[in-house]
């Protein structure tokens, strides 16, 4: 056999690397991240879709399977991992990568976390599992841009999962090697996800790739073999993005693995949304939203591609006139006019009772976002935007948003901080005797012995879903 | 609902074919492919591949899931669909469309797991194949997936499948439309499946996108929406491959249905390599084979470069260590038709693969581009083969439609010899012949459950 070279490398690092090789920055990283996580797919499991995925799930039980959110049984493997995935990504609230590919690296965590309950495994391999998907994602959307190349999340969502879920299964080498192969070479998903009006799809793209992921971990794990070349190869990956590097796996020494630079949200917006939010809830203050004629928003490129309806004139129509919860988390100029009407972005703020309420629309539609060469050229982490807001009497208000970003290295969220978002987000389906019970043992993630004393716990959260036997064998909702 | 110009094709076409009654012949030809798909299963039952996704599907067990080829168990609706896919495309041998098209039998369990869910009728699984293979031939048709690097196994096999199930799960519009736009945007695979050693993956790749495919109308069912604009938004299909024209369902000739058209294996071999097969063989009664002394072919730059070392890999085509390299090798194949005088799917097995005798063949084998040949695909496959003998003496064969393509199609008795020849590796000749009486009647069937027992029940050797 004979992979190639980034397939050699990131194969062989994910089946050698150990728990013992992890030092106690990751590690405690790793059981913030993952905390974190699981508080947004609490926070996450009524909407729509996190219940037609369970819907779905629900009606494949079997005794030796995995859990899902809300779901009493053990469902298999895959269907678990997709119901899990939409939920911690639902509000889009988990946590963020900010490499080129742009990536959201707790969406693997399902599918690691599935494949230890699979083997019984204790918490410690759902560190090293989650470190191995976050890292081998990681360090190919620094190499890779895919969003620069029209793609979506998908690809190493995929690779990360089938990294991490074989870690946990503990493949060797050519097994691993071919999980790879199998979950990159056919999990390349189109950015039209995420562009224009957007669907419940929007949260759900990276749970296929996920539940892909482990799939492929699985079928290599029983002896299926994947193209060798995957990269390097004719027609392989490296022909349709070129990479923009070599490939640097595991030299991640002082902080500077991936999970120690993915970052958290405090606001359940899109990441590029983060530190203009803070600004505006900082400001508001100062600014009287009646007297509003004019807001003029200067930001990178990023920024006014993802959220600032510099798609396209149809992508910039549906960002500011929001029809679904997933538009209004992406859309910039929603985002500002909530925060300044509001005060506050939470969950609620994406209910349709908010994006819908025509009010709001006068105030959006003096909103222009535009993208400015100069701040691109910043490190994106950094967030910087320049606001000017406009108001009648010819006052003018100019704020930056630098400094307000919250939640990554530089500016990081403490333990308290990360606790208080959890709580918040657990308190909608959970007791307080039960999200603290749960809290705890999250914390204690490494001490665990099996990770099915957290899992059961997942079983037990009360969705207020209806009962098997209401949905029949068919997939249709209602005939 | 504003969605893209060719979801709405897809979708009014899916409307108006839902109570339209289907004619004679698209009906018997449904009935021919998916007799042949489960005879290719039956082939494959064995297969390296089919036991290992049989382990999968083992681990997926559930009780009101859905039947798998070999697994006594009922098994989630995707990861059956996965392992029965693979089976049916495993050795190779199961129906192809237009060039570039894949192969559309590949959809077939889709349809077959939708219909075990909803508990459909025979005339329901009818109507799902022809939906399916018509919708993927109408992408097939307008995307050159293929020439531009990307595998054929992608969007196409997805949507069909989609839309195959949608049709059994009876979606209306807007689900249909949903599940359009969630199966398309996860569908681009790399045509790296295909290139260099060849691994399982060429025979799964579909069966992924079959999977993907039904769990888009499964979840659009249930209310899930996706993407509006998969083909011609932003970031949509059409940015990574531009179409040669547009989707059209709505305007196509009788005699262009899908499934009329697919066209029939009699030899377990890549399409490319039958049109030579067939007149190499009836060629090799006339000639002494230990009398060769050279072979040299010159074929269109398609083969050339898939099968015939053309892209830098002649050291892996010309020595094959896997049965997905040497069914994908010119030289292993036309070593083999010319040492054994046939090939079943015993010819790519791996104690067939290490004889000396192949590789000594090979050794005598060339192959050429000819840009002649290259301008005329893909109407036409063409390719000459020089036989040069010891003594001097040379025999010319030139390529031929096989039997078995549409324009010159198999007969029954064809299909039926096919079957057998794989029914009885894993089934008595009376079984055999109720699973034939079985399939022959798909539209009449009141439901899957007795195929479904059938399949449940068989057991690999």
């Amino acid at each position: 056999m004979s992979f190639d070279g980034p397939t050699t490398n990131l194969a062989d690092f994910a089946s050698s690397v150990r728990f013992e090789d992890l030092s106690p920055g990751i590690r405690s990283a790793t059981v913030r991240h993952h905390l974190d996580a699981v508080g947004c797919a609490l926070g996450g499991l009524d909407s729509v879709p996190c219940r037609i995925a369970r819907d779905v799930a629900r009606l494949s039980p079997t005794t030796r399977g995995c859990s899902a959110f809300g779901i009493q049984g053990p469902v298999v493997p895959e269907q678990a991992v997709f119901a899990n995935t939409c939920a911690i990504r639902q509000l889009d609230f988990n946590d963020g990568y900010y490499s080129p590919a742009r990536q959201h690296p707790s969406d693997m965590l399902s599918a690691v976390v599935a494949a230890a309950e699979l083997v019984g495994a204790p918490g410690r391999s759902v560190v090293l599992g989650a470190v191995v998907a976050y890292e081998t994602a990681g360090v190919l959307g620094h190499i890779y841009p895919m969003r620069d190349a029209g793609w979506d999340q998908g690809a190493f969502a995929a690779l990360g999962s089938a990294l991490g879920a074989g870690a946990v299964l503990g493949l060797d080498f050519p097994r691993m090697a071919n999980a790879l192969s199998l979950a990159l070479t056919s999990n390349l998903s189109l950015r039209s996800t995420r562009a224009g009006e957007l669907s419940h799809w929007k949260g759900c793209a990276t749970a296929l790739a996920t539940m892909n992921g482990l799939f492929a971990a699985r079928l290599a794990e029983r002896g299926m073999t994947g193209p060798e070349a995957t990269f390097e190869g004719p027609s392989g990956l490296n022909e349709k993005i070129e990479p923009t590097g070599p490939l640097v796996i595991g030299e991640w020494d002082h902080g500077t693995s991936v999970i120690e630079r993915s970052s958290f949200k405090l606001y359940p917006a899109e990441g590029a949304s983060q530190a203009m939010i803070g600004a505006l809830l900082m400001m508001r203050e100062s600014v009287d939203v009646n007297r509003i004629t004019r807001i003029s928003i200067e930001t990178w490129w990023g920024a006014w591609h993802e959220i600032g309806g510099g798609q396209s004139q149809r992508d910039h129509d549906a960002k500011w006139d929001p029809q679904t919860r997933e538009t209004a988390d992406h859309s910039l100029a929603y985002i500002v006019a909530v925060s300044l009407v509001d005060g506050a972005i939470t969950p609620q703020s994406f209910e349709p009772e908010r994006y819908l309420d025509p009010s709001l629309r006068p105030l959006m539609n003096k909103i222009e976002v535009r993208a400015r060469a100069d701040l691109t050229a910043l490190d994106r982490e950094r967030q910087v935007s320049y606001v000017t807001i406009e108001q009648t009497e010819g006052d003018v208000i100019r704020f930056s948003t630098e400094g307000h970003r919250a939640g990554h290295a530089a500016n990081p969220l403490d333990d308290a901080q990360l606790s208080k978002k959890f709580q918040g987000l657990a308190s909608r389906c959970l007791k307080p005797d039960t999200s603290a019970e749960l809290e705890g043992m999250l914390w204690r993630l490494e001490d665990l012995t099996n990770i099915g004393e957290l899992t059961r716990l997942y079983r037990m959260v009360d969705t207020h879903d209806r009962a098997p036997e209401d949905l029949g064998r068919s997939p249709r909702r209602a005939e | 609902m504003n969605y893209d110009s060719t979801t709405r094709s897809i979708v009014n076409f899916m409307v108006s074919a839902a109570d339209q009654p289907l004619r004679d012949a698209a009906v018997d030809a449904v009935i021919r492919q998916h007799f042949d798909a489960i005879g290719c299963a039956l082939g494959a039952l064995d297969a390296d591949a089919s036991q290992i996704t049989r382990r999968l599907a083992r681990s997926a067990t559930t009780p009101s899931g859905c039947s798998v080829f070999g697994v006594e168990e009922r098994i989630a609706p995707e990861q059956a669909t996965f392992a029965n896919t693979t089976m049916i495309r495993q050795l190779d041998f199961n129906d192809y469309g237009r060039p570039g098209g894949g192969h559309p039998s590949d959809m077939i369990p889709a349809v077959l797991a939708a219909g075990e869910i909803v508990g459909a009728t025979g005339a329901d699984i009818v109507r799902g194949i022809y939906v399916a293979y018509e919708v993927a031939a109408a992408l097939v048709a307008s995307y050159p997936v293929e020439r531009t690097g990307w595998d054929h196994a992608g969007t196409a096999t997805a949507v069909g499948a989609a839309m195959g199930a949608g049709t059994v799960f009876r979606l209306g519009e807007d689900e249909l439309a949903n599940a359009v736009g969630i199966a398309v945007v996860p569908s681009m695979a790399l045509g790296v499946t295909r290139k260099g050693e060849l691994s399982n993956w060429k025979g799964s790749a579909s069966a992924l996108e079959t999977m993907n495919g039904l769990l888009a109308a499964r979840l659009a069912g249930f209310g899930l929406t996706g993407p509006r604009a998969p083909f011609e938004g932003v970031g949509g299909l059409n940015d990574k491959v531009q179409p040669t024209k547009p989707v059209d369902l709505a305007n196509r000739p009788d005699e262009h249905v899908a499934v009329e058209r697919a066209n029939v294996k009699l030899y377990p071999a890549v399409v490319n390599a039958l049109y030579l097969i067939g007149p190499l063989l009836a060629a090799r009664r006339q000639i002494e084979v230990a009398e060769i002394e050279t072979v040299s072919i010159e074929t269109f730059g398609f083969m050339y470069n898939n099968l015939g070392g053309g892209v830098g890999d002649k050291a892996i085509k010309w020595a094959p260590t896997t049965r997905e390299t040497a069914d994908h090798s010119l030289p292993y194949i036309v070593a083999v038709c010319l040492l054994d005088g046939d090939i079943t799917p015993a010819s790519f097995s791996p104690g067939r693969i290490i004889q000396p005798d192949v590789s000594a063949m090979m050794a005598r084998i060339t192959v050429r581009e000819s840009a002649a040949f290259t301008a005329q695909y893909p109407e036409h496959r063409l390719s000459v083969m020089r036989i040069e003998m010891r003594d001097g003496e040379t025999l010319e064969i030139s390529s031929e439609v096989p039997v078995g393509e549409h324009l010159n199609p198999a007969g029954r008795e064809h299909l039926v010899e096919k079957f057998r020849g794989m029914s009885r590796l894993v089934m008595s000749e009376t079984d055999s012949l109720e699973l034939e009486a079985l399939l022959w009647s798909l539209p009449n069937l009141r439901d899957l459950d007795e195929l479904g027992r059938i399949y449940r029940g068989l057991q690999a050797s």
